[in-house]
């Protein structure tokens, strides 16, 4: 209990010093930008926090998606997809109401009869909308006769989707990167995956006569939809023959170098 | 000299064994502490169109893009505030996202479509679903197309809606 009450604070603390302003209305915050469920940990949870000023409104709901080779997601109809795993879970509350500074935590636990499925990666999103991001206007507005405002507005209703992944007896994915065509200052790279899993990494770019990245680190995320990406790489002509391509599940550098899950010359 | 060594061997027990008395006092207490990259998106402003003319025709349009460009060749724009969506997303930097714009709900007099978005530095384009890398914080303005229906006109408030989902890939 008291782990939390400080794990929380310091969310809390975190989230003050990173608020760009004050907000006059409700503002959703949420504390994990992917959740895991595993055989042995069956339950995950995430914190939906209000740092608004106003009392706002959530809704949490499942959202499933397909990956497109350029790496967009497509939202496909709930229950359509055949490893969703909106349908293998349990979650609450679906609704919250919060006060400013008040959170809720959103419990997702795989149901009894999840552990009978076919091995595979089974993933959903679980998305927060507002609903209302300020209640007290709303029920004013209601109140009052005179709801006119200055001219049309038309509002964004704001959500997050955050990915939550069980892999069900499937090991890790295993990588492999080629090069599909180089042409001058842009390179086309391959990335391959086998296994039933997705795989989740970076791309680094590193000039091998300095060792230091020619390029920013570009996150890669290959959706078990998907055994292979074409990605375009923009890279300066007068050192292309020294450059070295790394994918890593790491985002920094120089970890990546000695955690490489594939690898090729450029 | 068996005596001395004795001495000595007692004086240093009794020291270690003091040492260990008093270095057992004090108790120490575990600080757990988590620092976690939130997620985070909220609305600046609404997308709004300002004053439009009730004997706007059907099939007239206007326009606002992302850098709150206005198009509005048939002069329809009255006044008020015409600006794009503003919304701010804050997120952990460097993660492969996807940003779509759903659900869009018309007013009762004209149909919202082509929704255009731009975020952070990037150029605008169609944001029905955009693939992005995040950035610590970044502006995502987004701008459409209004377009007058045939519903016979009664003037008022007639506002609409849309859903603007970050999804992390």
């Amino acid at each position: 209990m008291m782990l939390k009450k400080i794990r929380l604070s310091a969310s809390a603390l975190l989230l003050v010093l990173i608020s760009p302003c004050i907000f006059a209305k409700a503002a959703l915050y949420l504390t994990e930008d992917v959740l895991f469920l595993s055989d042995k940990r069956q339950i995950t949870s995430v914190d939906i926090i209000n740092r608004g000023t106003r009392t706002g409104v959530f809704e949490v709901r499942w959202l499933d998606h397909e990956m497109q080779q350029d790496g967009v997601l497509k939202r496909i109809e709930l229950g359509q997809l055949q490893h969703s795993l909106a349908p293998k879970v349990r979650y609450s509350p679906r609704r919250v109401t919060l006060q400013p500074g008040q959170s809720q935590r959103i419990k997702v636990a795989l149901k009894r009869k999840a552990k009978q499925s076919p091995a595979g990666e089974y993933y959903s999103h679980l998305n927060v909308l507002t609903i209302n991001d300020d209640l007290e206007s709303t029920i004013e507005l209601q109140q009052s006769a005179d709801s006119e405002q200055q001219g049309l507005h038309v509002k964004a209703r704001i959500g997050i989707s955050i990915p939550v992944i069980w892999r069900h007896q499937v090991t890790a994915a295993k990588a492999s990167l080629s090069v599909a065509r180089a042409e001058g200052s842009k390179a086309k790279l391959r990335l391959e995956k086998k296994g039933q899993a997705s795989l989740r990494g970076y791309i680094h770019v590193i000039n091998q006569k300095t060792g230091q990245a020619a390029k920013p680190v570009m996150p890669v995320v290959l959706y078990p939809n998907l055994d292979n990406r074409l990605l375009e790489l923009a890279v300066p002509d007068d050192n292309q023959e020294d450059l070295l391509v790394i994918y890593s599940a790491s985002a920094k550098t120089e970890e990546a170098k000695d955690n490489a899950l594939a690898q090729v010359n450029l | 000299m068996k005596k001395i060594y004795f001495l000595a061997i007692s004086a240093m027990f009794s020291a270690a064994c003091s040492q260990h008395v008093l270095a057992a006092n004090p108790e120490s207490v575990s600080v757990n502490v988590t620092f976690v990259d939130t997620v985070a998106i909220d609305e600046v402003n609404p997308l709004s169109f300002g004053l439009l003319d009730a004997n706007m025709l059907n099939a007239e349009t206007v326009v606002i893009s992302p850098d709150d460009t206005l198009t509005d060749a048939q002069n329809n724009r009255l006044g008020g505030t015409a600006e794009a969506a503003e919304v701010t997303v804050t997120a952990s930097a460097g993660q492969a996202i996807t940003i779509s714009i759903d659900n869009i709900s018309s007013g009762t007099h004209y149909t919202l479509a082509n929704p255009t978005c731009k975020y952070d530095t990037q150029s605008a384009g169609a944001c029905t679903s955009q693939s992005q890398t995040s950035v610590a914080t970044g502006a995502l303005l987004i701008g459409m197309t209004l377009t007058r229906n045939s519903t016979s006109m009664t003037t008022g408030v007639d506002n609409g809606s849309f859903d603007v989902n970050v999804t992390y890939n």
